[in-house]
């Protein structure tokens, strides 16, 4: 997994870039803009574009631990949920029904994150929800945070 | 009038139409309503016209049950306990009156439709008419606030409105000393409703003073309204005719005690951007002159398919959370990060934009909305007032109070919890966490809101209820009750507002009485 997700981060955005890796850059955005999942410490050249990419959201807000620290919580409480491959696809699920038929490949981050964001305000609708450390947190979005913590190691 | 009783010759008799036990909110109601009417009025106060701590005393009890503070949850002078109200104002929903088959011994014997002519002048009464309890449109139009519609169908939006509180005693008590039909009888304790040789009429009533005075009162009608407690213990304490005490052949006086029970602590949400929360969601607004607030109710459809009883949520900002607040280890300080964690992690579906919600303090991250809930209790002739061993300063038994709650009340208000936190997360404003556990078992933290209900029930059919449709106590002739002690059921919504609205429903059969 941690291997997988190190190879799409070094390709943020060309044509090398991953619907999975895409994934990843938007839940790293979409948990808070300073996310990314650790693991993709910036290469010691330091030049690359992953490496400016980065930078950036790791700057931004230092969210990234927090975005952890949750996503551990929810893997405590279900331990049965560590496999980011699973937890990717079925935040790929939850997105594409919020697309409108839209290939998640040809839609931009920010519709993306939009679809994601409409995904987790209507799982909180329908109940579609998990506790977590006594949080009521929708499952796309515990997922989402899950993932990174995986990912993170 | 005002007499002070301790004043009186001893052995006075007080001859009258209408003799009101006790001067709260619905005594006072009820007299003010035949001010100027031809009927000649006796209020009898326990209290005088401010707090006294050796009258106040009478209020001492004993509560075997979940612990209940007896003494501090009611007030016995002029205005009774509206003297210690929080204002709160809203009706009972349309549900809570109806038969529900997941509510044992639920069912009043009429729907909300006869209790609603009422409202309008309650709410004149208590200070907050016009009353628009559910209106959203008016509060959007007045506030010049869009309120989100929630999304879940679990929950809708009610309004409460605040009355300044309205202290009855205060503000009444000068139009009741000037009437010429209405005697206020202060100091006067109550320790004998006397019936006839078979148990239907009252002849008279046993007043006693602190200085040790003797006086009675003798009227064509009685009516008692000394509060939900207090209300049974009088009929209990009134055998000497009916042994078991009046009204209470079947057993049922002082059965079904009922409160809502109040969570503290219960949880909490947190906000990234305080400005996706309307504020009538989050505090009160004063909007054409009156305070009012969004409470967050159970739909009627929700209640029905989940078999649950109902509630009342209300948010309040709490204080903001700084990511620059110092970390630490205790089990406290972990609580407090998880919740900053929650704000940073969901801050994009919390707030707009990658920037700073408030660029003038770039460490903020959020704030706190503390909760504030009242939960419908489910009738249960376990939960019970009846007269203890021990003895009040006159010698009379004091109270017993022993408040039980149920899984079917616990299990409703965890429900309505996660209703709740459901809502803010589907509207994008905040996360919610629950620190009460879902194990079966009541939180230690729970308790009362001084609301004493249901101990004189109200039922058509004698074997259920100690009241009749019309509040006559029955197998009697000439004895009300007045307040929320004929509640069958008592909803969520804080009972003055219907205990007032009640009273002038009554105030029109004993019209029809007197004519």
């Amino acid at each position: 997994m941690k291997a997988i997700s190190k190879t799409s981060h070094r390709e943020p955005a060309g044509s090398g870039y991953t619907r999975r890796a895409f994934l990843l850059s938007l839940l790293t955005g979409v948990a808070g803009a300073g996310v990314l999942v650790a693991g993709c410490a910036p290469p010691a050249d330091g030049g690359s574009a992953f490496d400016r990419w980065s930078g950036w959201l790791l700057g931004a807000t230092g969210n990234r631990d927090a975005v952890i620290r949750v996503g551990r919580l929810y893997l405590q409480a279900y331990p049965a949920q560590g496999n980011a491959d699973a937890l990717l696809k079925e935040i790929d699920r939850a997105i594409a029904a919020q697309l409108d038929g839209t290939a998640l490949e040809a839609a931009d981050r920010a519709r993306v994150g939009a679809a994601l964001e409409r995904a987790v305000r209507s799982e909180y609708a329908r109940g579609e929800v998990v506790m977590v450390a006594g949080w009521v947190l929708s499952v796309s979005e515990a997922r989402a945070y899950a993932a990174v913590a995986v990912l993170s190691g | 009038m005002f007499v002070d009783a301790r004043a009186l010759p001893d052995e006075t008799t007080v001859q009258t139409d209408l003799a009101i036990i006790g001067g709260g909110a619905a005594g006072i109601t009820l007299a003010r309503e035949f001010d100027r009417s031809g009927v000649r009025v006796c209020v009898i106060e326990a209290g005088g016209l401010e707090p006294e701590t050796q009258v106040q005393a009478f209020y001492q009890g004993e509560s075997v049950g979940i612990d209940y503070p007896l003494e501090a949850a009611r007030l016995r002078y002029l205005g009774g306990s509206s003297n210690h109200w929080g204002g709160y104002c809203r009706p009972l929903d349309p549900i809570d009156f109806l038969q529900r088959d997941w509510v044992p011994h639920s069912g009043w014997p009429f729907s909300i439709d006869e209790v609603m002519p009422y409202y309008p002048d309650a709410s004149a009464i208590v200070e907050v008419a016009p009353g628009r309890y559910n209106d959203a449109a008016y509060w959007e139009e007045i506030t010049g606030e869009r309120l989100p519609a929630l999304a879940t169908g679990r929950m809708r939006l009610q309004f409460v409105q605040f009355s300044p509180p309205t202290k009855f005693g205060e503000r009444y008590g000068p139009q009741l000393k000037q009437s010429d039909n209405i005697q206020v009888l202060l100091n006067a304790n109550v320790v004998n409703i006397g019936a006839g040789a078979e148990g239907r009429q009252v002849k008279q009533l046993a007043v006693r003073t602190l200085n040790d005075k003797r006086h009675s009162v003798t009227a064509r009608i009685y009516v008692l309204a000394t509060g939900g407690l207090e209300n049974a213990r009088m009929l209990l304490l009134s055998n000497d005719v009916v042994t078991a005490g009046l009204g209470n052949q079947k057993d049922l006086v002082g059965r079904f005690f009922m409160e809502h029970p109040h969570l503290s602590g219960f949880g909490d949400i947190v906000v990234g951007d305080l400005r996706r929360v309307p504020p009538l969601y989050r505090e009160r607004v004063l909007a054409g002159g009156r305070p009012a607030q969004v409470a967050f109710n159970p739909s009627e459809a929700f209640l029905r398919e989940r078999k649950l009883l109902n509630a009342t949520f209300m948010a309040g900002v709490s204080g903001d959370y700084r990511s620059d607040t110092p970390q630490g280890d205790n089990s406290a300080q972990t609580r407090a990060r998880i919740r900053t964690d929650v704000l940073k992690a969901a801050r994009r579906f919390l707030a707009d934009g990658a920037g700073p919600v408030k660029p003038q303090d770039p460490a903020y991250i959020g704030t706190g909305l503390g909760l504030g809930g009242a939960c419908e209790q489910a009738p249960n002739p376990d939960s019970r007032v009846s007269l203890s061993q021990r003895r009040d300063a006159l010698g009379l038994p004091e109270i017993k109070l022993d408040w039980r709650l149920g899984e079917q009340d616990r299990r409703s208000v965890v429900t309505h919890m996660h209703s709740l936190a459901q809502e803010f997360g589907a509207l994008g404003m905040g996360r919610m966490v629950i620190a009460v556990k879902d194990d079966g078992i009541w939180p230690a933290q729970v308790s009362g809101g001084n609301h004493h209900m249901g101990t004189t029930r109200m039922s058509d059919d004698p074997k259920r209820g100690v009241v009749d449709r019309n509040s006559r106590v029955h197998g009697m002739d000439n004895l009300y009750v007045a307040g929320s002690s004929v509640f069958p059921t008592c909803g969520s919504a804080n009972p003055t507002l219907t205990i007032v609205a009640l009273t002038l429903r009554l105030a029109g059969e004993l019209r029809k009485r007197f004519q």
